[in-house]
């Protein structure tokens, strides 16, 4: 839907009519917010905006100016691509969708008045909110982490300049260091990610650093597509890389920013890099509009609407989506259920049954990816997984060479989904 | 809503795919009770949008085939072919596995009549 030059100059009136005054004018036509542009919000505004034909105000609120994705941002670490090429404006969804792209933060939701204000000043009006905030992290969670220590220790689960900055400490490290990282209990965002990242950094030390080694101190038994990495780590970075499980009192650690040490059940390491994968909830915003029970935003699998407010949907990373991983395959799918049920509300098209899908590629080193997937449906009670399938120990080379070309074919597909 | 008119034979297709993985030629033969079902549009435009997650709307991208531009038939016999497992990929034959011949259909009618993928 290319904008005609009648309609842009209708949406630059709009636009600087709200920078004029407080709130937005009222078009008449049903009104949706979505907080959050990564791989949720951008696909559920973008669909929103191009399948109502310009019947729906759309207005995307996000911070950042230029996207980069958590996925493929280990790809960045491991030197398989550059940081400009996982970064994404949101120029197209303003300009061809005619979505009013905000860069602010949504800090207060009034679902009385059906309000957002945000950090700026302004307070925006919704029919349907879209809440798609990602994920946040639990204080205290790392004994001696917090945010203040981000920088000694990034934790890179927000990708930008924390994934450059463990980068660059990973790559400052000295000849025969140690890197150690604090990987996260369940559940969390994207859960092959810390080991995907351990490979990627393994990859690199091979190269500039072969004698360094890397610790993971991890709270869980087992992990996504656990063989499959171990398999990897064996055969292209024999050696290097020692995982303490929680059998072992991987669960039990503290660490140390200022002496940059690690402890674990009870041993003390001294550490040149450390990445700390904190314990994850729901982005604050959930919490802020009280839509949360526990961590996490519970959800209707038919449309994502809130189990607490039907004007509020809640996608990608920071809902209770059952039986889906939290990924950003899983926030696109989930997002186009979103976006019909939504349309459906407000302009009576036709709703269809919800269907989810989600594949998760993670690369272990060069030509060598992996992957995990599966199908899903809504039921009554959860997002139900149907089928599913995942890459097996002692596939060709050949094999592990197409499952990563496809990975790169799917990052390309999926941020032209989102973006435009 | 297309109406397609079909010889009254069981058709045996061959399909050419060109792909990373499947560089092949194979025969599907396709039950005509699929072939002859008549795809509801506006449900093909739903099931595609899971198709577009991976499958680029402006053509081929890595590893990913292009399905820009291809034929009721070709997307019919494709669809059939991993959902029966005959063609290997298993993104593919999960993506399929769940899809009725319905479903098939709608995405193939859906496919055809797109004239402007690039929206």
């Amino acid at each position: 839907m290319k904008l005609d030059r009648r309609n842009f100059i209708g949406t630059g009136a709009a636009i600087a009519a709200a920078m004029a005054a407080p709130t937005v004018m009222a078009s008449g036509k049903p009104r949706v917010v979505v907080v959050g542009g990564g791989a949720g919000g951008a696909t559920a505004a973008r669909y929103i905006a191009k399948d109502s034909k310009g019947a729906i105000d759309v207005t995307l609120v996000e911070p950042t100016r230029n996207y980069y994705t958590c996925f493929f941002s280990n790809l960045y670490i491991g030197g398989f691509r550059s940081l400009d090429s996982i970064g994404h404006s949101y120029g197209n969804l303003a300009t061809e969708y005619g979505i009013n792209v905000v860069h602010d933060w949504a800090v207060g939701i009034d679902r009385g008045s059906k309000t957002v204000s945000l950090a700026g000043g302004a307070t925006l009006n919704y029919d349907r909110l879209i809440l798609s905030p990602g994920i946040d992290f639990i204080d205290g969670s790392v004994d001696g982490w917090s945010i203040n220590a981000q920088n000694k220790m990034p934790h890179a689960y927000k990708a930008g300049s924390q994934t450059e900055l463990l980068k660059a400490q990973i790559e400052a490290m000295p000849q025969g260091g140690v890197f150690a990282m604090v990987a996260p209990p369940n559940p969390y965002r994207c859960p092959p990610g810390p080991y995907e990242r351990v490979s990627m950094t393994a990859h690199l030390l091979k190269a500039s650093n072969p004698t360094a080694k890397i610790i993971v101190a991890d709270p869980k038994p087992k992990f996504s597509k656990m063989g499959l990495f171990q398999e990897g780590w064996g055969s292209h970075y024999s050696g290097m890389i020692d995982w303490i499980g929680s059998e072992f009192g991987g669960g039990n650690v503290s660490v140390d920013p200022g002496a940059m040490t690690v402890t674990i059940d009870g041993e003390v390491t001294k550490v040149d890099a450390c990445n700390v994968i904190p314990a994850m909830k729901a982005g604050r915003i959930c919490e802020i509009a009280g839509i949360t029970e526990g961590n996490w935003a519970p959800v209707s699998g038919h449309t994502m609407q809130s189990r607490i407010d039907e004007n509020i949907h809640v996608l990608g990373d920071a809902c209770a989506q059952g039986d889906m991983p939290k990924s950003g395959y899983s926030a696109n799918s989930q997002a186009k259920v979103a976006a019909m049920a939504v349309r459906g509300a407000l302009t009576g098209s036709k709703v269809f049954p919800a269907k989810f899908s989600n594949t998760c590629w993670s690369l272990v080193d060069t030509n060598d990816g992996v992957k995990v997937g599966a199908t899903y449906e809504a039921t009554d009670e959860k997002i139900a997984k149907i089928d599913g399938f995942v890459s097996k120990t002692g596939e060709s080379a050949d094999l592990r060479k197409a499952t990563y070309e496809e990975s790169i074919g799917w990052y390309s597909g999926i941020t032209a989904d989102m973006f435009g | 809503m297309l109406k397609q008119i079909l010889v009254s034979t069981n058709i045996i297709i061959t399909a050419l795919f060109s792909g990373q993985i499947h560089a092949n030629e194979v025969k599907i033969d396709v039950p005509f009770e699929l072939l002859e079902l008549i795809g509801d549009v506006e449900y093909g435009e739903y099931l595609a949008s899971d198709c577009k997650t991976c499958h680029k709307a402006n053509g081929e991208s890595g590893g990913i085939p292009n399905i820009h531009g291809k034929s009721m038939s070709e997307l019919i016999t494709a669809l059939y072919a991993y959902r029966e497992k005959i063609k290997p990929n298993p993104v593919m034959q999960m993506q399929a596995g769940r899809l009725s011949n319905e479903e098939i259909a709608a995405l193939a009618a859906y496919f055809e009549i797109l004239i402007n993928w690039e929206e």
